[in-house]
């Protein structure tokens, strides 16, 4: 009987022994070593100042479930880290094992505790200016030189080779990268979208910015330690990074060499690769003068758009005695412009027949029909277009046509009348009139806009609106329609569009 | 009262921060206290102090919630008489489970665990006797008796949970000792598979809720 119940009961104590950490003491790490690149961060734990990188941290159970440091560094934006320390599982399993007596026993003992890492290294990233104007710069493409079965390092141990099965399997199918590339340029100066060459939007996207980017990785090293899901260790990468023309093709405008250092913290095997990269994009935003250089080329971009200079001759003032005969005398000067995809209006701005319009209503047009007030048709060669702002020079080869005066749209003052004068809808509709005033002086996309309630609808585009002394302040360009959205117009100011397409009156 | 309170003291000290908690029901809890089978329901709580562990306490009672001894459907011989009796049993207990999740993740999977508890444990045998001789008084062991017990079950569990994800479910077996099964006095004619196991195993399947 004695017999019986000792043997248990000796089972029980033996059992219970191991697995009481105050008596077997710890098996993992109790401590770790975190830095920060650059290093002399301020170390924050759980609000409370501890101490400067590199700190050394060792558990305490008081600190929670999940430790949370704060790193803060002047210039740098404040970057937080999470540590869970674990029971190991051998010890888990006494505790379960024995109605988890042994947990309450070693619950507030440190020594139960391992840390996943012995030392931990976190980038810092430098603050964003405020910028005024964000560098819009799409990504097309993530290249690699890397060839297949490449070296990639190491995983707990173990070679990485290049591969679809690897780990960093996302290398091998480097466009899957360019969603990293946008991540890490997130919230920096540079407006970075993912775009596909040869399709509409992309092709948009890269005719607005001039320029995109294409990085190319050319290596990666790892060297990552940690449990089959996590992983810590530095991951070594180099890149190239190529801002390419979107004006001539292959051709590069800036080429930065780049090598970085990825210290993962924790992160699953797979995302190493992408968080890699958005780390390496983030240093190429904070790279010195990059931004200067982009600005000076998209600068060179845009004048290169505006073409060479056009000289017109300024015509004379359309006479008229009152304001009741000014709208019937200045419509003389608002034509409609036909191509075999449709029709838009325009305005002659010189008598000897060159008329401003609108990019869209010519499009890709060298020659275009243009039906003048009076009834007749004339062909007119497209001289010039900016696609940047939407506008086009056009001319008819005539003489003493009847011009519109070229006003001052930076004098016009919110609720002064406007009027606009198109052909809506129909090519029977020309010369159309409609009234409202200026709402507002907008910048959509880094371009300048007069917006107005004045009634446009399409075909109106490329028309005039005239101020109250029947002189033209802008170009009318688009408006936003939609369910319950009424007066909402936008027009070029004519200044803008007079420098962007070149253009110089002379007396 | 002494075992209710470490239970609920165990609970609420495991109670940390990252816990989940899941109310379970026990739809079929098989369980042998005697050496006939005997089902049972439960209800009772489910708390995960790590992503491996989880304990749990189980309020147990009889499936049949108004046991009769009913038909007198055993029949044995007893000292010189044939006995006929029936037996009921009412049972009503508390078992703490202490769980560890073998595969990794999210307390769900298969696991295997310990479990502690007591039952109360009434057994009713209302005996009929018969004999050959003509005459013979009946004797003072034939009257229908009444055997409180207590019994202290410990053993290990095995089972599959899924995780404590809104509403969840287990399937377990478990095998283990009904301690102090011995120390009944039950009336001497039962058969062995009404007398108090000292080996036992349950089974069963519980659904949760928790979160």
């Amino acid at each position: 009987m004695y017999i019986r119940c000792l043997v248990p009961t000796g089972l029980l104590i033996i059992l219970l022994a191991s697995g009481c950490a105050s008596i077997i003491g710890g098996t993992g790490k109790q401590s770790l070593t975190l830095n920060t690149e650059p290093g002399g961060a301020v170390v924050y734990l759980n609000g409370n100042e501890k101490g400067s990188t590199p700190f050394t941290y060792s558990y305490s159970p008081d600190d929670g479930k999940e430790v949370v440091f704060e790193l803060r560094q002047p210039g740098y934006k404040s970057a937080t880290v999470t540590v869970r320390p674990e029971r190991n599982n051998a010890v888990l399993f006494a505790d379960a094992m024995l109605f988890h007596i042994p947990y309450l026993v070693d619950k507030n003992d440190p020594r139960m505790y391992a840390l996943p890492t012995g030392d931990i290294t976190v980038n810092l990233y430098k603050e964003t200016p405020e910028v005024a104007m964000r560098q819009m710069l799409p990504i097309t493409a993530v290249t690699t030189d890397l060839p297949t079965r490449a070296d990639l390092g190491k995983l707990h141990g173990k070679p990485v080779k290049l591969d679809k099965e690897s780990p960093f399997r996302d290398l091998a199918q480097p466009e899957l990268l360019t969603g990293a590339v946008s991540s890490g340029l997130r919230d920096t100066w540079i407006d970075a979208r993912v775009v596909r060459m040869g399709t509409t939007k992309g092709d948009e996207a890269l005719q607005k910015a001039k320029m995109y980017l294409r990085p190319n990785v050319k290596s990666l090293k790892a060297d990552l330690s940690g449990e089959r899901l996590t992983c810590y260790g530095p991951v070594e990468l180099e890149m190239d990074w190529k801002v390419m023309s979107a004006l001539g093709k292959d051709s590069v405008l800036v080429s930065i060499p780049q090598r970085t250092t990825y210290y993962a913290n924790g992160d699953r095997p797979a995302d190493v690769v992408n968080a890699a990269i958005t780390h390496a994009a983030r240093l190429f935003a904070e790279e010195e003068g990059l931004q200067e250089r982009l600005g000076g080329h998209y600068g060179t971009s845009i004048a290169l758009s505006k073409g060479g200079e056009v000289l017109l001759a300024a015509p004379p003032a359309i006479v008229f005695n009152s304001r009741r005969e000014m709208i019937p005398a200045l419509v003389k000067a608002v034509v409609t412009i036909q191509t075999d995809k449709g029709h838009g209006s325009g305005f002659i701005v010189s008598s000897d027949g060159f008329l401003i319009t609108n990019e869209h209503v010519v499009g890709n047009e060298s020659i275009v029909r243009v039906k003048f007030e009076q009834g007749f048709t004339l062909d007119a060669q497209v001289v010039k277009v900016n696609k940047d702002f939407d506008l086009a020079l056009v001319k008819v080869q005539a003489t003493d046509l009847p011009a519109l005066t070229i006003g001052d749209d930076s004098i016009l003052m919110l609720g002064e009348e406007l009027f606009a004068i198109g052909t809506p809808l129909d090519a029977t509709l020309g010369q159309s009139v409609s009234r409202g005033v200026l709402s507002g002086r907008r910048e959509l996309d880094g371009r300048n806009y007069l917006q107005t309630d004045v009634s446009i609808n399409p075909g109106n585009s490329g028309g005039p609106f005239i101020d109250e002394d029947g002189k033209v302040v802008g170009v009318a360009t688009m408006k936003i329609s939609g369910k319950g959205l009424e007066g909402l117009g936008f027009g070029v100011p004519i200044s803008v569009a007079l420098e962007m397409l070149n253009i110089r009156m002379t007396r | 009262m002494r075992t209710h309170c470490f239970f609920l003291l165990l609970f609420m000290w495991t109670n940390g921060a990252i816990a989940q908690v899941g109310v379970r029901a026990t739809l079929f809890h098989f369980e042998q206290q005697t050496g006939r089978s005997g089902l049972n329901w439960s209800i009772g709580l489910d708390h995960d102090p790590s992503d491996r562990t989880s304990i749990g306490v189980d309020f147990i009672s009889q499936m049949n919630l108004f046991s009769e001894a009913g038909d007198r459907t055993e029949s044995t011989e007893y000292d010189g008489y044939n006995v006929f009796y029936g037996v009921a049993r009412t049972v009503k207990g508390l078992q703490f489970r202490s769980t560890y999740f073998i595969s990794a993740y999210g307390n769900a999977g298969f696991y295997m665990g310990t479990y502690v508890g007591f039952r109360s444990i009434e057994l009713t045998v209302a005996p009929e006797v018969s004999s050959s001789g003509f005459g013979s008084p009946t004797p003072n062991w034939a009257r229908t008796t009444t055997t409180s017990t207590m019994v202290f079950p410990v053993g290990l569990r095995w089972g599959l949970r899924s995780e404590m994800d809104t509403w969840y479910q287990d399937v377990y077996f478990a095998t283990g000792f009904q301690l102090g099964a011995g120390n009944a006095t039950l009336p001497p004619f039962l058969l062995a598979k009404d007398k108090l196991k000292g080996f036992s195993i349950q089974a069963g399947y519980a659904i949760g809720f928790g979160g």
